[in-house]
């Protein structure tokens, strides 16, 4: 089974996100934060089905974005 | 392949206030021989001329060190420079099995995956339809 990304929804979930601020969140299937980490690999260690979640650096959300350049 | 937009708050918290919608597609990271664990939400980002992701990623893909990539200096909007070190790897889009070969940046001065326009020459169109809060990336 794969996790089908129509389920998942970051604006029910950006009050919750606030608090994982230039964190790594784990998302499941069924929109919920499952686990967080400095980096993407301390938190895909804290969650049992890696492919039934995704996975989500948080920006800051006090600021804008722009584009990066490069 | 379509995607909705997500949304997130920006500044101080009100919820009289929309949320602002962002483009952001579902993505593995590949080498020869690994993939990243899980997908992840990577920014579309059509004034980024290439593929930057934040150092913490490479290592899934058995990169231990970055700087054994080429170097290259890039600079953003606020003229902030950035050492970036390109690997040729390959992205995976989540639901789509084409594997897209694509230098992929590093540096530990990127804080979000941004998916630059080197992304976009694997598609024949990339559609922002902002109207509808979604994108559409026609193979």
């Amino acid at each position: 089974m794969t996790l089908d990304i129509k389920n998942i929804d970051l604006g029910k979930l950006a009050t919750e996100l606030r608090r994982y601020e230039e964190q790594w969140v784990a998302i499941s299937a069924e929109n919920k934060i499952l686990a967080n980490g400095k980096t993407y690999g301390e938190t895909v260690d804290k969650v049992k089905n890696p492919d039934q979640v995704i996975l989500f650096k948080v920006p800051q959300s006090r600021y804008s974005i722009a584009p990066t350049g490069a | 392949m379509k995607f909705g937009y997500q949304k997130f708050i920006l500044g101080a918290h009100d919820p009289r206030k929309p949320l602002v919608p962002r483009p952001y597609i579902p993505v593995y990271l590949r080498s020869d021989g690994t993939r990243t664990r899980s997908p992840y939400f990577a920014l579309l980002d059509s004034g980024a001329d290439r593929v930057l992701f934040p150092a913490d990623l490479a290592i899934e893909v058995g990169i231990e060190d970055i700087e054994t990539g080429n170097l290259e200096p890039t600079i953003g909007i606020g003229n902030q420079r950035v050492d970036v070190y390109y690997h040729p790897l390959i992205l995976q889009v989540l639901g789509d099995t084409r594997a897209l070969s694509t230098d992929v940046g590093f540096s530990t001065g990127i804080t979000l995956p941004i998916l630059g326009r080197s992304f976009f020459r694997h598609f024949k169109a990339v559609i922002f339809a902002e109207a509808k809060e979604e994108v559409e990336l026609k193979p």
